[in-house]
């Protein structure tokens, strides 16, 4: 395998796993609420940016990691409290609206909070490159792929093995029948929406050192993240993952090998052809709906 | 019935010239002329968008795209290789227009957030096209664009714009307004009421989605033109996802179904951000949480609000 | 030759065989009708004939030319027409809108003479909408012309897609249970009637868990029952209540709330009588009380029915309901399985085993 191959796909691995965080939290959302939500993106910069923030301020930082998480959690308890709860069973055009309108709501806040710059992190464990046949990775590299895959690990635990875990599945699956025994669907969204907005969060603190972090930086993630939840099949866990860390390498790729000027597009084009020709992704669900 | 109907179209195309007319009396300075300009651009965009989103039920997110690729047409082809102005945008305008029946058929056949984000998709890799193709459209920083020439005359300054801009808005009007009292206009309302008892009724729905796609780009496409005219000058800013959902939300704002609300909604929430430029850092605060109030409280949007309030107001003993 | 032939139509759904093997014949000039139970595949069959579902295998004609493809509106311009089981009213527009939208394949139209509006469209729109509303005076409907279709009852509505079915001038017209869904009371369809309305025809309903307005009094209660009619009616009307439970004359003063359970129900059916009700609706009446006491409701029952009044009893309590029941109606998962004589309905095996325990 070629030193430039290796290095491409190490490249795509690292911010694929990044864009499955995302997509997970876009799908978790989904299958809870049948709600896209726009403002997935700023939750990662919250998450990028709070830990800068509190770093600075000079919390230890697993402290600061930690504290932005709960923030971004909060701020998805908020999302669903305030502004999708009283909009339950709007058109489909008002629901994307009112979550756009709360991404560009929380991008607002972000740089009245903090500022319009971009910002470093220190890498977790310093910045010597690991050389591996040829090509060379970042150690911050192996931090992201080994949290998300103990994240994935989390999550097929929480969502397999936990009474709360299978009542979100429930709820995706058949809401009435999860409210007649005593699911509180309330509830699970609110969950949904926590647990997104921290997945969403974990993936910002870990691509800041790479990559750094701002204001917007979540518009790109969240877009892309989405179109690795299409990819994959929106509402499903392994797709999300699947999807996730095929975009990755399809941009390193395409970037490496094609033009890197347009590796940005390369994730609209792939949502476009998905939407197209395979709209229930690679690993979704295909529906037989009786009219 | 049709009396009824006409009459009162009639009446809001009086208001609508007379509106136009008369303002210049309360535009004090060459300041809010331009505003005005810029609301009348938008307004003519979100007239079109909105016999998309309001009438036919649909969505794009991606109408800045069409927007672009109107301004960086005229611009390339009068900039790059002297075309006359008219002619540029005549050709422009009719690129975006195959461009949208191509594209058109195949995103249509999307339904709620699926077709939401196939044309955001397609917004943004048209902004990614313009914003990297420097050769042609000077990427980042933008190209600057020779102006409007009527019969050889060129067309600057303000006051000049706002009679073009204000007649074009008025005319873009009166044929939307055509439109949706035609047959057209009721096959698309009938989509909207019910897909299913529209075609069994005739109606080649995807036909007409696609129609009214490509009218909606085409509305776009002419307001972009001019906007580079107008302003001398064109950068990659005005054809983003953002601009895209600022156009979406004048035309939800304003009213959907309603095309005055359409113009209400673009001139609000283009004057918004000038009377915050004293608060300049709150302006996305403020938008985002617009957007938001509005569509929780005010899902039909500001007209049809407003209208269902008097009708109530009217009828109470 | 016939209007439509089709010659082993079948249709699946992910296995499920939902029409299998239909062939049958429409002559032009004739009422062809399908009938049969919830889930029978009507409606599937409709879906086929109107290009809604592609079919399975079989093969369809139209006056001698094959119907195949999935666009309805080619079906449609072949000369077929429909309405719906549930209302597919284009709701966004008025009534008269509706049935001119229904004339679209009669109008030709072009683009540039719709946005221009020209005279000769001017004049095509105003004989569509003459012609529409023809239609709507032909199925009765001449008075809802300006009506906002949202606006209008359900059995007005029914009427209105065949209304905007006949603008297309089909040679079928398909018709999907266009008398379903109505309530006919006294001759008169109340299907979408609010309660006021139903109330005022007379319809009243003793609702499930008696509902009594706890904090007033008993009287109040009364009163309130009678609230759409007159005083002096009124006045009657509670002498008589006070007559037949003596209970309540009693407690006249007291708030209903700190009754007993069966007061509760008495007070709940004196309200209602109130209303001078022709049909009285009772909602489990007897539930939660002791079995003295729903002796004592169930005889009042009667005595009414012995006045002449209609009742609608819902009741679990199988065994003292048909005894009362003139005639009684067995629901099961929302169907009706059985039906006869309180007696006959008694004595049946499958309702002693199931409903009464024996």
């Amino acid at each position: 395998m070629s030193a430039q191959f290796l290095q491409f796909l190490l490249a795509g691995l690292t911010v694929g796993a990044i864009y499955a965080l995302v997509a997970l939290g876009f799908s978790i959302i989904y299958n809870a609420s049948h709600v896209i939500n726009f403002a997935q993106g700023e939750f990662v910069m919250v998450g990028g940016m709070c830990t800068v923030w509190l770093g600075n301020a000079g919390w230890p930082l697993p402290a600061a990691i930690a504290a932005a998480v709960l923030l971004a959690a909060l701020l998805g308890l908020a999302l669903e409290r305030f502004a999708v709860e009283p909009a339950r069973g709007a058109s489909v055009v008002t629901l994307i609206i009112i979550t756009i309108g709360a991404s560009i709501l929380l991008r607002g806040l972000a740089t009245l909070v903090w500022d319009k710059k971009l910002h470093p992190l220190k890498p977790f464990s310093g910045e010597a490159p690991i050389q591996i046949g040829g090509a060379t990775l970042l150690p911050q590299s192996l931090w992201v792929l080994g949290v998300t895959l103990v994240v994935v690990l989390l999550l097929s635990w929480f969502f397999g093995r936990t009474l709360l875990g299978k009542a979100l599945l429930a709820t995706s699956h058949n809401r009435l029948a999860a409210q007649l025994v005593g699911i509180s669907v309330r509830r699970v969204l609110l969950v949904a929406f926590g647990l997104s907005a921290a997945l969403g969060a974990v993936a910002g603190i870990l691509i800041a050192p790479i990559t750094f972090t701002s204001w917007d930086v979540g518009v790109m993630l969240g877009l892309k993240g989405f179109a690795a939840a299409v990819l994959g099949g929106m509402g499903s866990g392994p797709g999300a993952v699947v999807g996730g860390l095929a975009l990755g390498i399809i941009e390193a790729m395409g970037a490496g090998y094609l033009s890197s000027a347009y590796k940005d597009a390369l994730a609209f084009v792939i949502i476009l052809a998905v939407l197209f020709f395979m709209p229930s992704g690679l690993l979704g669900r295909r529906s037989a709906d009786r009219v | 019935m049709l009396e009824r109907l006409a009459s009162s179209r009639n009446a809001g195309l009086a208001a609508l010239a007379a509106v136009v007319a008369l303002l210049p009396l309360a535009l004090v300075n060459n300041y809010y002329y331009d505003i005005a300009i810029l609301v009348g651009l938008n307004a003519i965009v979100c007239v079109g968008l909105n016999l998309l989103i309001g009438y036919a039920g649909q969505i794009s997110l991606g109408h800045a795209g069409f927007f672009g690729l109107g301004a960086y047409g005229s611009a390339i082809l009068t900039a790059r290789y002297g075309w006359p102005p008219l002619a540029a945008l005549l050709a422009a305008t009719l690129a975006v227009a195959l461009l949208a029946l191509a594209i058109g058929r195949p995103i249509l056949r999307l339904r709620g957030h699926y077709l939401a984000m196939a044309t955001l998709g397609m917004g943004v890799i048209i902004s990614i096209v313009i914003a990297t193709e420097d050769r042609y459209t000077g990427g980042p920083d933008g190209m600057s664009v020779p102006p409007l020439t009527l019969a050889g005359v060129a067309l600057t300054g303000e006051r000049l714009w706002y009679w073009v801009v204000g007649v074009l808005l008025v005319l873009a009007v009166w044929l939307a307004r055509n439109l949706i009292d035609s047959p057209h206009g009721r096959a698309l309302r009938a989509l909207h009421g019910s897909e299913v008892a529209a075609e069994v009724g005739g109606i080649d729905s995807a036909r007409h989605k696609v129609r009214v796609f490509v009218i909606s780009a085409v509305y776009a496409a002419v307001a972009g033109s001019l906007a580079a005219h107008y302003a001398g000058f064109i950068t990659p800013a005005k054809v983003t996802f953002f601009h895209s959902i600022e156009l979406v939300t004048m035309v939800v704002f304003g009213g959907m179904a309603s095309t005055f609300g359409a113009v209400v909604g673009a001139a609000v929430l283009t004057t918004l951000p000038q009377a915050l430029t004293v608060f300049r850092e709150y302006e996305m605060v403020v938008f985002g949480a617009v957007m938001m109030l509005t569509m929780i409280f005010m899902p039909k949007g500001l007209v049809p609000t407003l209208a269902a309030l008097a009708a109530r107001r009217g009828k109470s003993p | 030759m016939s209007l439509l032939r089709a010659e082993g139509l079948s249709k699946e759904f992910g296995g499920v065989r939902a029409i299998e093997a239909l062939d049958f014949e429409i002559q032009p000039g004739t009422v062809f009708s399908i009938i049969g139970p919830n889930g029978a595949g009507k409606t599937t069959l409709l879906n086929l004939l109107t290009g809604i579902y592609r079919p399975s295998a079989g093969r369809m004609w139209l006056e001698g030319r094959p119907l195949a493809g999935h666009a309805p509106h080619l079906f449609a311009a072949a000369g077929i027409g429909r309405t719906f089981q549930n209302l597919q009213i284009f709701f966004n527009m008025s009534a008269l809108e509706n049935v001119m939208a229904g004339r679209h394949l009669h109008e030709r139209c072009g683009l540039a003479a719709a946005l221009l509006r020209t005279p000769r469209l001017a004049r095509a729109e105003r004989a569509c909408s003459d012609r529409a509303a023809e239609l709507l005076a032909f199925v009765g409907l001449a008075a809802y012309e300006r009506s906002a279709a949202e606006a209008m009852p359900y059995g007005a509505l029914k009427r209105l897609e065949i209304a905007r079915a006949l603008a297309a001038e089909p040679r079928l017209l398909l018709l999907d249970e266009p008398a379903a869904g109505r309530i006919e009371f006294c001759g008169e369809d109340v299907t979408a009637a609010p309660p006021e309305a139903r109330v005022r025809r007379g319809m009243v309903q003793v609702p499930e868990g008696r509902q009594v307005f706890g904090p007033l009094s008993v009287v109040d209660n009364l009163r309130l029952g009678a609230y759409r009619r007159g005083r002096a009616e009124s006045v009657a009307s509670l002498e008589r209540v006070y007559a037949m439970f003596p209970d309540l004359a009693e407690r006249r003063a007291q708030p209903a709330g700190t009754l007993s359970g069966g007061q509760q129900q008495m007070l709940a059916m004196g309200r209602a009588l109130m209303a001078r009700p022709r049909l009285l609706l009772l909602d489990e009446p007897s539930m939660g009380l002791a079995p003295r006491l729903v002796a004592g409701i169930f005889a009042c029952i009667q005595a009414l029915r012995d006045a002449d009044l209609a009742l609608l009893l819902v009741e679990q309590n199988a065994r003292s309901a048909l005894a009362i029941a003139d005639r009684g109606y067995v629901l099961e998962t929302g169907s009706i399985v059985l039906a006869g004589t309180g007696a006959e309905l008694l004595a049946d095996e499958g309702v002693r085993t199931a409903y009464l325990g024996l």
